[in-house]
């Protein structure tokens, strides 16, 4: 296991406008499970496939294990990759597949036999062993996947939306698993994804990407509860924060705070909204847009003179009200510029 | 109503099947008949006395089994050059950033659309300044050149099936290119290179005009010129029995191949799941 550094990554494809990735920088510390979480096309798979070696940057520099890898092939970085559609070689047996890395290294056979049984052991793959992925279902090619990535013990484990392909509730479980099995193992590892959920339960620190650019590095407590900008406070949770000029929010008399001027957003995560059926000091009445219940909350539209934003009701909210009274607490509200969508 | 369907149906397929295999059943029973009774009239449709006599014919009186021998070694050559030439070649367009790749592919199927007959008299120049008029490199290197086209397209939509992941978990796991391509991609491609294989086997196997002009020597010559050399005491007279005797042999190699291979391809296909 080992650090992994990524220094001043740079790379346009041939024809592109923008760059993929401008200047990207961040360290992925020895042990330590690191998410690349941003919407398609932000350039975090290209990102992943730099530090792999399958793709090459412009400029810059990647080195793992505090050995400069920049003109290393991948298969010098010692590095393991898990793709996203599994990549498993369908003509051979879901040992080979496993074993194929370390053959080729010239590993011991018993060394070999020894490395797969453990691998099937943490993945409960012993049965499948002798099966071709042709055999197997998506969760058990994913698992597969995943031994071929373990067997070698690599400095690092770099793994594209490896759940993408699997459905609600196995993708669920799977992440329960990769989360206990990575930390069982303490490996260095980064983790491509667009799913929040995943970024903020499996990971030590997140690396928020848009348009490639770091927008935030972070634990997944610090993305959330103190968001550098818009782009990360609006893409990390669900429903979004709201967020709206603060202005328009005095005007409508829904914050008491001061000091509002027009350069300045507001942001307020649904949750941090209180409200009650009941009308109480401070709070002021709206109206019910709409109510969509998720089963542990509703998500309720809220509208105050013309100020709209939305809410999150513990449980089931009554049907047939159509006002709710609000506060929007000020010790909560994030500001932002108007201008940069910076943190202020 | 369901049953006469059924019956039509049957009907229609062996109809089809007749037709097809009519003219090759014709030959087979014309080889097996004495000499006298093949231009018997009225025809008899079975032989009134089956025999071999023409099988041992052809070998004994003619030097058929050089005919079979070159025939073999041209076609076996084509098919392993263009095979080997054409997996590199197709893998190489399909995979690798060759600069003018694209125009280099474009420029191979230009020259497969030229009809082979105008090609042959600068092609006879090339051979015979070559020195390969009867040496069977003579045909194998020509025969190579037609067919590296078509076995290059069709081997290309194959690689470019394959997912690119599945090399570059190749090329993380530590295998070279010419290991990936041993190891990964040609496992996967063999059912396309045996399907063009065999199609440039068959190709090889009957060809006759380049065959005839180039093989003048009788010691040469492949079986399709041979039986079409063929001839009787008299110049008025057809040796049928022989002839279809040496067609009937001719084919069968053909035949044996095409259903070894059949199978090799229904395995390749069932088993293969290129799906990662």
């Amino acid at each position: 296991m080992a650090e992994v550094a990524v220094k001043n990554i740079r790379k346009q494809f041939k024809g592109g406008k923008r760059p993929v990735l401008d200047d990207i920088s961040f360290t992925v510390k020895d042990g330590e499970f690191v998410c690349l979480l941003g919407p398609s096309g932000c350039g975090k798979t290209t990102l992943l496939r730099i530090i792999a070696g399958l793709e090459l940057a412009d400029s810059g520099a990647i080195s793992i294990g505090g050995a400069d890898v920049t003109d290393t092939p991948p298969k010098d970085r010692d590095i393991a990759f898990v793709f996203q559609n599994y990549a498993l070689y369908p003509h051979l047996l879901v040992r080979e597949n496993i074993a194929m890395g370390l053959k080729l290294r010239g590993a011991e056979p018993a060394l070999i036999e020894e490395r797969i049984q453990e691998a099937a052991r943490m993945l409960s793959l012993e049965e499948l062993l002798e099966r071709k992925p042709a055999a197997l279902s998506g969760g058990q090619r994913q698992r597969v996947a995943l031994g071929r990535a373990l067997v070698r013990h690599p400095k690092a484990t770099l793994l594209d939306e490896p759940l993408s392909n699997l459905d609600a509730v196995l993708r669920e479980r799977t992440r329960g698993e990769l989360k206990l099995l990575f930390k069982r193992l303490k490996g260095t590892a980064v983790y491509v994804t667009h799913d929040q959920i995943e970024a903020m339960t499996l990971s030590d620190r997140v690396v928020v990407l848009d348009k490639g650019r770091i927008q935030q590095v972070g634990t997944p407590a610090d993305i959330y509860h103190h968001p550098a900008n818009t782009f990360v406070a609006t893409f990390l949770g669900a429903p979004p924060m709201n967020v709206f000029p603060l202005e328009e929010a005095h005007k409508a008399r829904a914050v008491e705070d001061g000091a509002a001027s027009g350069t300045v957003l507001g942001g307020l995560r649904p949750e941090d909204v209180q409200l009650s059926l009941e009308l109480k000091d401070g709070f002021l009445v709206g109206k019910v847009l709409l109510a969509e219940p998720t089963g542990a909350q509703t998500v309720l539209s809220i509208e105050s003179s013309g100020f709209k934003f939305r809410a999150c009701w513990p449980g089931t909210f009554p049907g047939s009200r159509e006002e709710v009274f609000f506060r929007l607490p000020a010790e909560k509200l994030h500001r932002f510029d108007a201008d940069t969508g910076e943190r202020l | 109503m369901k049953r006469l369907g059924n019956a039509l149906f049957v009907l229609a397929v062996a109809a089809v099947v007749l037709w097809s295999l009519g003219p090759f059943l014709w030959q087979v029973v014309t080889s097996l008949k004495p000499t006298a009774e093949v231009v018997k009239v009225p025809p008899t449709y079975w032989p009134s006395h089956p025999t071999l006599a023409s099988y041992v014919k052809i070998f004994s009186t003619r030097p058929f089994g050089t005919y079979i021998l070159n025939s073999v070694v041209v076609a076996l050559a084509t098919t392993a050059l263009c095979s080997v030439v054409g997996t590199l070649a197709a893998y190489a367009f399909s995979r690798l950033p060759l600069p003018g790749g694209e125009w280099a592919v474009r420029s191979i199927l230009f020259v497969a659309l030229f009809p082979p007959t105008i090609l042959v008299v600068p092609l006879y120049k090339l051979v015979q300044a070559l020195h390969l008029l009867n040496n069977p490199l003579g045909l194998i290197l020509p025969y190579t050149a037609l067919n590296l086209p078509f076995s290059i397209w069709v081997l290309m939509t194959f690689f470019k099936a394959i997912p690119r992941d599945l090399e570059e978990a190749a090329a993380i796991d530590g295998l070279s290119r010419w290991q990936t391509l041993w190891k990964v991609v040609f496992p996967l491609a063999a059912p396309a290179v045996a399907t063009t294989a065999i199609l440039v086997f068959i190709f090889s196997w009957n060809e006759f005009l380049l065959a005839l002009i180039f093989m003048s020597q009788d010691a040469a010559r492949t079986v399709p010129v041979g039986i079409a050399m063929l001839s009787g005491v008299t110049m008025y007279e057809v040796p049928w029995d022989q002839i279809s005797a040496a067609v009937v042999l001719t084919t069968l190699p053909v035949v044996a191949l095409v259903l070894a291979f059949q199978k090799r391809i229904v395995e390749g296909l069932t088993a293969g799941a290129v799906k990662g």
